[in-house]
């Protein structure tokens, strides 16, 4: 692929927002932008806000109403979808910078309704059956343990790890350090899974300005897709994940060793355990004992989310696959980090893509 | 009995498809026991909108080749023997298959 950068990157805070132009114009604002394309990207844009012909809503809203725009919806995985589609447009030379922006508000609905609608993403017949994503990655992880024998303490060693990261990142949800006796006492979601193995309903925005020249190059990506619910693919539930990652790999010649740092889809602690696998960080099975053993951590040999991931950053739904890069971004900016990794995943891993970047 | 749809290339699905997943060719419907094994289980506390906590939920896979995620009655344990049944628009667990 001729060569795509990430040009410039913001976030809005996230949170609790009351207004989606205010997101909107925080997370555009300090980007110099004149792009030839908008892609917006939103899961519940049009419920949120009463309107329709969201793209050019939003391009109205942030200043850019004569710009081309186009909105996409992949679920969890919307934002890497922007920059991954984005960024093979700028590659076939006819566009020579693309914004994308994701945006969800979904405390506009309340906590049970905001349920139904991350529920939504599963088949019908699961969801009537009373299934909620948490419901789904607790049957995985029951699954997962079984069959490997893995050992429970490390979806808390992941909420406590992801915390103390988020803790330092200003644009995170939820800036709290938790310990073993906040993590047990929390209130349990769908067993053995806790409040706190769940990334908090956010409200918030982010946006990356792709562009034919930069500093942080997007080197590889792979999208790979599965079906929508899990019980056809039992025997290897994130097989569509593992695909992707290979695909990105492949496509910059790099291997799971030469990463510095990743960014996973840490929405419930057993997502981020089986993703490491699914990216050949460890073996399949031995994810589990990987962190307890803090090959995870800060300093261990791969750190995952540095930024405070889903689970502390916060989940807006649509906005999380690209607030990881924008995190990514920053983090390859301002460190000695060369190469770095994004895992997003789409519903109940349906739709999936992975992101290589380097400097 | 269950509805499912079978391909002449092996895959079965739960609930029944028009169109083979595995190789786009068209599905046969066709009633089948429900009898299967728990594979995985869950008890759901925060449930969506309209549903009453808490929410039994489990994997069962069934004999003739297929997995489906039912909602039970009461909470279940890996390797248990149970019926799945149609109950409007999901699954639901009839426990003790014989």
């Amino acid at each position: 692929m001729r060569g795509v950068f990430v040009r410039d990157a913001s976030i809005a805070r996230f949170g609790k927002r009351n207004s989606m132009i205010e997101m909107l114009e925080e997370c555009t604002s300090g980007i110099n932008a004149r792009p030839d394309l908008i892609i917006f990207g939103s899961m519940s844009f049009s419920a949120t806000e009463m309107q329709q012909n969201t793209a050019s809503a939003v391009s109205q809203c942030i200043g850019f109403p004569r710009v081309k725009c186009l909105c996409f919806d992949t679920s969890s995985s919307t934002g890497a979808a922007l920059v991954h589609y984005g960024s093979q447009l700028i590659a076939t030379g006819r566009y020579r910078e693309i914004l994308v922006i994701a945006a969800d508000r979904l405390s506009a609905f309340d906590t049970q309704h905001a349920t139904g609608v991350f529920a939504s993403v599963l088949p019908r017949h699961e969801r009537e059956a009373g299934c909620t994503m948490p419901s789904i990655a607790a049957l995985l992880w029951n699954m997962y343990a079984e069959r490997y024998h893995a050992n429970q303490d490390a979806l808390m060693h992941v909420a406590i790890k992801n915390h103390r990261n988020g803790y330092r990142n200003p644009a995170a949800h939820i800036r709290k350090i938790i310990s073993e006796t906040d993590y047990l006492s929390s209130r349990l979601v769908s067993t053995p899974l806790r409040v706190l193995d769940c990334a908090p309903v956010s409200d918030g925005a982010a946006a990356a300005l792709l562009a034919n020249q930069g500093s942080v190059r997007i080197a590889g990506i792979g999208h790979a897709c599965d079906t929508l619910g899990i019980t056809s693919r039992l025997s290897d539930p994130f097989r569509a994940v593992r695909e992707a990652a290979q695909e990105a790999y492949s496509m910059c010649s790099v291997k799971p060793s030469d990463i510095d740092l990743a960014e996973l889809h840490d929405a419930f602690t057993p997502f981020e355990i089986m993703e490491t696998e699914a990216c050949g960080f460890f073996e399949v099975g031995k994810g589990a004992e990987a962190v307890l053993q803090g090959a995870t951590d800060e300093n261990g040999e791969i750190p995952v989310n540095l930024s405070g991931g889903l689970k502390s950053r916060g989940h807006p739904v649509s906005v999380s696959g690209l607030a990881q890069i924008v995190e990514i971004f920053k983090l390859l900016n301002d460190e000695s980090k060369r190469k770095a990794l994004a895992v997003s995943i789409g519903g109940a891993a349906s739709n999936n893509f992975v992101t290589v970047l380097e400097t | 009995m269950i509805e499912i749809s079978r391909c002449t290339c092996g895959h079965i699905s739960l609930p029944p498809e028009i169109i083979c997943p595995e190789c786009r060719k068209k599905m046969v419907r066709e009633k089948v026991d429900g009898e299967g094994n728990v594979l995985s289980t869950t008890v759901l506390y925060s449930t969506a909108a309209g549903f009453q906590s808490p929410v039994y939920l489990a994997i069962v896979s069934l004999d003739i080749g297929c997995a489906v995620i039912c909602r039970a009655e009461a909470e279940l344990h890996e390797g248990a023997r149970v019926r799945v049944e149609l109950s409007g628009n999901f699954y639901s667990i009839r426990m003790n298959a014989p």
